[in-house]
C-alpha cells in the first residue's frame, strides 16, 4: 500500500541531486566533509595502522630527531642517531611524532564525542523540561546554567581537575561542565518556539499525552540546529581539550593527546619546530573540517532553503 | 429552550473564557480579554450548527473551548449530559475521542515530519481502539479513501500535498477514532474556492455517512447558509442571536445580524442595500460596553440599551435574538419587546 519502487527511487534521487546542488554551491563544505570524515576513519584505523602501546616506549637515544630526505629543517640534523627515517621527525621522548599523531587522533575524538553526545542529551532532557513545563522549573533549570555560564569555562575545567584529579575521565566531565548549559538553552529555545506551532494544538486536540508531544513531535522538530551545533561543537571541543593538557592538565606527560604533545614540543620551538607544528596543524585541520561540515549542514538543512 | 428536534449532544451554559493580561514587575493580573464571555448554546445530535462574526469575536476562541483546548473559568460544558469541564486527564479521554477538532490552517496543523500513515495511526494508537499496528494501517488507508485520496498518499509528508489535500487528511485524522462531534474552525478559510467546495461537500457527505454532529465556525456567510441547519451569530464575545439558518438570514432579529447580512456584497448591481454599514470599530474584548455590547454601533440604540442587559428572548420560533427591541429594518422602526421567554 506504500508509493511504488520507480516513485520512491524518484524521490531519493531528486533528494540527492538537492544535496548534491547545495554541495556544488558551498565547496567548502566538501572540504569539511573530507576532512572530518577522514579523521573519523583515521581514528577508527589507527588500531591497526601503528602499535598502539608504541606511546610508552621512550627512546631517550633518539630525543628530537629530524632526519627526512625530502626536506632538510634548517637546523636539523642535531640529532643524535638518526639511521631511519621519521617522516615527521621524532618527539622529546625519541618517539615517532607520526606514529603519536596518528594515536591522539582517536583520544581526541572520542573525549569530543562523548562531550558533545552528553551535552545534547542533557540539553534534550533539561531543555525540553525547562521549556515544556515552565513555570519555577524553567525558572531553576535556567538560572544553574546562567550560574555555569558565568565562570569562565577554562576556569571552570581546571578548578575541576584540580579538585578530582588528572584523568581522560575527569578531562572529558570538565569539558562537558563548560559545554551543557549551551545545549539546554538551545534546545530551551528550539521547545519554546515549536510548541507554539498549531499541530501541537492539534496533537492535544486528538487527545496526546504531555510526553508524547514533546518527545515523539516537539524534540525530533528541533532537531536541526542541535546537530548543527553539535557538529560545530566537535571542533571547539577538540581545541578545548588541547587548551587544557596544553597548560599541564594532561593525565601523563606521555599521553598521545594532540594539545599534549603540542604541549611537549613548546618547549623546543625553535630547536625542533616539527614538534609543535604538526600537532597544532592536526588540530586545526580537524577542527577546521567540523566547523565547516557543520557550517554546510546548516545551509543544507535550513528550511527555508529546503521548502 | 424548548426541545423542538432531537436531543442536544453538547450544551454549553454559561461558558466565560477570560484570558488574563498579566503585567507590571510582579506580573499580576490586571485586566481580562473577555474572548468568550458568557455563551449558552446547544448543539442538537446530527445538525450542524453555524457560529459566525467578524475577526476577533470569539469565535476561534468558543471552539477552543469546547474542544478543551482553552480552559474557561466559568460555565457548564455538558457532552451528552456529562460535564466535561469537571473532567481531567484520564476521565477526560473517551471526551476527547468523541470530539475532534478540524484546525482552520491545513498548512500548520500537521507535523512536518510525520508522514501521513503516523499522523492517521497515532491518534488509533493513543485511543487504544485497534489491536495491532495492521489493524491500523488498514484503518489508515480506508480512511484516506474515504476522504478522497488514494492510499499511495501514505507514506508521503504534509509538505508534498496541497491545501487541500492537507485538510483531507486533517479530517482523516479527525475521524480516525470515530468521533460523533466534529469542530471545524474555519475549515475552508485558508484554501481557494474551487477547493472549498470540495471540502464542503466531503464534510457534508461523511456528515450523511457516518451520523456525525459539527459545530462549523467560519466568517463566510454563504458557507455558512449552505452548510448549517442553524446559525449563531456572536459579537464580542456573545451568541446575540441563534436560530434556524434560513429564518435567521430572511428575518434577522438582532440589529447586528442585520448589518452582518447586509455587508455582504449583492451579485445584482441595480439593488441597493437597506442598510448603511457599520460604523466604528468593535469595542475591545477588555472593556465591554455596558448593557448592550453592540449599543455603540447600533442605530436603534436608546439610553435603555447602555443599562438592560438584553436577554435572549424568543422572536421567533426556536430564533433568539439578545436584543431589547423588536426592529423592523425596513422601516426603521422598532417596538419594545415584552421580556418573555428567557433561553
Amino acid at each position: 500500500m506504500s508509493e511504488t519502487e520507480p516513485q520512491i527511487e524518484a524521490r531519493r534521487s531528486a533528494d540527492l541531486r538537492l544535496a548534491l546542488h547545495l554541495f556544488r554551491k558551498n565547496p567548502l563544505v566538501l572540504v569539511g566533509l573530507v576532512l572530518s570524515v577522514g579523521s573519523i576513519v583515521l581514528a577508527l584505523l589507527s588500531p591497526f595502522l601503528v602499535n598502539s602501546t608504541s606511546w610508552q616506549i621512550t627512546h631517550p637515544l633518539l630525543k628530537n630527531c629530524w632526519n627526512n630526505p625530502l626536506f632538510g629543517w634548517g637546523n636539523s640534523n642535531i640529532a643524535h642517531d638518526c639511521s631511519s627515517s621519521y617522516v615527521l621527525g621524532t618527539d622529546s621522548y625519541g618517539r615517532n611524532l607520526l606514529t603519536m599523531i596518528v594515536l591522539a587522533i582517536p583520544v581526541d575524538l572520542q573525549i569530543a564525542l562523548e562531550v558533545v553526545l552528553s551535552a545534547v542529551a542533557i540539553g534534550i532532557v533539561f531543555g525540553a523540561t525547562a521549556s515544556y513545563a515552565g513555570g519555577i522549573v524553567d525558572e531553576v533549570i535556567l538560572r544553574v546554567t546562567d550560574i555555569f555560564l558565568a565562570v569562565p569555562g577554562i576556569l571552570l575545567a581546571i578548578v575541576f581537575m584540580v579538585v578530582f584529579g588528572r584523568t581522560l575521565t575527569v578531562l572529558t566531565g570538565a569539558v562537558l561542565l563548560i559545554w551543557w548549559p549551551t545545549y539546554v538553552r538551545l534546545v530551551r529555545s528550539q521547545v519554546l518556539s515549536e510548541k507554539e506551532r498549531p499541530y501541537v494544538e492539534s496533537l492535544r486536540s486528538i487527545g496526546a499525552g504531555r510526553f508524547r508531544i514533546l518527545f515523539r513531535h516537539i524534540v525530533p522538530n528541533s532537531i536541526y540546529p542541535l546537530l548543527v551545533q553539535a557538529t560545530l561543537d566537535i571542533g571547539s571541543v577538540i581545541l578545548t581539550v588541547s587548551a587544557l593538557t596544553f597548560i599541564g592538565l594532561s593525565p601523563s606527560p606521555l599521553l598521545p593527546e594532540l594539545g599534549n604533545l603540542a604541549s611537549l614540543g613548546s618547549q623546543y620551538f625553535f630547536t625542533a619546530p616539527w614538534l609543535i607544528i604538526f600537532p597544532g596543524l592536526t588540530i586545526l585541520l580537524i577542527s577546521l573540517g567540523f566547523n565547516l561540515l557543520g557550517d554546510g549542514l546548516r545551509d543544507i538543512l535550513d528550511p527555508r532553503l529546503r521548502r | 429552550m424548548s426541545g423542538v428536534q432531537s436531543s442536544e449532544l453538547l450544551r454549553m451554559e454559561d461558558v466565560f473564557t477570560w484570558f488574563p493580561i498579566k503585567g507590571g514587575i510582579l506580573g499580576r493580573t490586571q485586566a481580562y480579554v473577555k474572548a468568550v464571555d458568557g455563551v449558552t448554546l446547544s448543539v442538537r445530535r446530527g445538525e450542524t450548527l453555524g457560529i459566525v462574526g467578524e475577526s476577533g469575536c470569539g469565535k476561534t476562541t468558543l471552539a477552543r473551548t469546547v474542544v478543551r483546548l482553552a480552559e474557561p473559568i466559568k460555565g457548564r460544558l455538558l457532552f451528552d449530559g456529562t460535564d466535561i469541564l469537571k473532567l481531567k486527564g484520564g476521565r477526560l479521554k473517551p471526551f476527547r475521542r468523541k470530539m475532534q477538532m478540524v484546525f482552520q490552517d491545513p498548512y500548520a496543523s500537521l507535523d512536518p515530519r510525520q508522514n501521513v500513515r503516523s499522523a492517521l495511526t497515532e491518534p488509533m494508537h493513543i485511543h487504544g481502539i485497534v489491536s495491532g499496528k495492521n489493524e491500523a494501517d488498514k484503518r489508515a488507508a480506508e480512511l484516506i479513501r474515504i476522504v478522497g485520496l488514494n492510499p499511495d498518499h501514505l507514506s508521503r509528508f504534509p509538505h508534498e500535498f496541497s491545501g487541500g489535500q492537507r485538510q483531507r487528511i486533517a479530517v482523516a485524522r479527525a475521524l480516525a477514532v470515530n468521533p460523533e462531534f466534529l469542530v471545524l474552525d474555519e475549515p475552508t478559510s485558508s484554501l481557494d474556492v474551487s477547493v472549498q467546495a470540495q471540502i464542503l461537500n466531503l464534510l457534508r457527505d461523511l456528515q450523511k455517512e457516518l451520523g456525525l454532529t459539527y459545530l462549523f465556525i467560519s466568517h463566510n456567510l454563504a458557507v455558512v447558509r449552505q452548510m448549517c441547519s442553524r446559525t449563531g451569530v456572536m459579537y464580542l464575545g456573545r451568541v446575540v442571536e441563534i436560530g434556524p439558518t434560513e429564518s435567521l438570514f430572511e428575518r434577522p432579529r438582532h440589529p447586528y445580524t442585520e448589518a452582518l447580512l447586509s455587508s455582504v456584497p449583492l451579485p445584482d448591481p441595480t439593488k441597493r442595500r437597506l442598510l448603511a454599514p457599520l460604523e466604528g470599530d468593535v469595542p475591545s474584548p477588555i472593556t465591554i460596553p455596558s448593557g448592550c455590547r453592540f449599543r455603540t454601533r447600533c442605530g436603534y440604540a436608546t439610553d435603555k440599551c447602555a443599562e438592560v442587559f438584553p436577554p435572549a428572548t424568543e422572536v421567533a420560533p426556536d430564533q433568539f435574538a439578545e436584543c431589547l427591541y423588536d426592529i423592523d429594518f425596513a422601516k426603521k422602526t422598532k417596538r419594545e419587546l415584552p421580556v418573555s421567554s428567557v433561553q
